[in-house]
């Protein structure tokens, strides 16, 4: 899973990408973002989240420290090729965004059944074969 | 003419306290990294000051109230604890990528106001730790560990 950072938005959150054996999981540290600033949004290649986080305006307070950084922010996740996109959820606790991609099925591990050799039946006459010019 | 000692780092330390306002973190003026070589990491906070109050406020997402801890003096103040890499349903995970810093961490400041300890608030809320220190003309108690509230 590649993944890009668009330096045109003002801060990039710092994001996760791990993989289960039944699916994608994408982490954001999106703290203090409320949820209806955050989108996520699924096309054929790609996840990509976005949104905003708002510069608090606090009365009668003057600012005199800034580490955090605010503004908006977008990720773009690129989906592997046995993403399912109709398996798709995102959750947000603690500021932080998880959002998980199912595997298709096809792309699942598969166990293989291994079964006894049996005794071939010989194949029936067919065209060619060499018993015809007997 | 009276003789002053001469301290050539005192115009630099000025600078950096007006810089830094209220707030002074322990050995912040010999490094200040993402991550200190002893592999702990640095939320980053932004600090407001009121008439009657100073606020801070802290991002720690995917942080545990149970895994924090503040401690508060009049003139002092100690923020740590440690986030826990978060299990994906008890499956086990192949990290692709990892960004996120996990672990413990510690802050340390020094404040240059009086505050009230025992009546500073704590509120651990969408991953972002806001305090409220009560500024105070008094000297406060001994250091007090307070309450963080969800």
């Amino acid at each position: 899973m590649a993944a890009a950072a668009e330096r045109t938005e003002s801060w990039t959150p710092a994001m996760d990408i791990s993989e289960t054996g039944e699916g994608f999981c994408v982490r954001l540290d999106l703290a203090g973002v409320a949820r209806e600033d955050m989108e996520v949004m699924v096309s054929e290649q790609a996840l990509v989240i976005s949104g905003l986080r708002r510069l608090p305006e606090p009365e009668g307070l003057a600012l005199s420290r800034r580490e955090r950084e605010y503004g908006r922010f977008r990720r773009t996740v690129e989906l592997p090729a046995g993403a399912d996109r109709g398996a798709l959820s995102a959750a947000l606790r603690d500021g932080v965004l998880e959002v998980r991609v199912g595997k298709r099925a096809g792309e699942m591990p598969k166990r293989v059944e291994i079964k006894a050799a049996a005794q071939e039946e010989p194949p029936s006459a067919g065209v060619g074969s060499s018993e015809d010019g007997k | 003419m009276p003789l002053r000692p001469r301290r050539p780092l005192e115009a630099f330390q000025r600078l950096r306290e007006a810089a830094d306002g209220v707030f002074r973190e322990a050995g912040e003026l010999y490094f200040q990294s993402p991550v200190s070589p002893e592999g702990r990491w640095t939320p980053p906070m932004d600090v407001y000051e009121g008439a009657e109050s100073i606020v801070l406020e802290m991002e720690m997402p995917g942080v545990r109230r149970e895994d924090l801890e503040v401690r508060l003096s009049a003139n002092s103040l100690t923020i740590s604890g440690q986030r826990r890499l978060a299990a994906a349903g008890g499956q086990p995970e192949r990290f692709h990528r990892i960004e996120r810093n996990y672990g413990p961490f510690s802050r340390s400041f020094s404040i240059g106001v009086s505050v009230e300890p025992e009546r500073a608030g704590a509120k651990l809320e969408d991953g972002v730790l806001r305090l409220e220190l009560p500024k105070s003309d008094r000297g406060g108690p001994q250091q007090i560990e307070i309450e963080v509230a969800d």
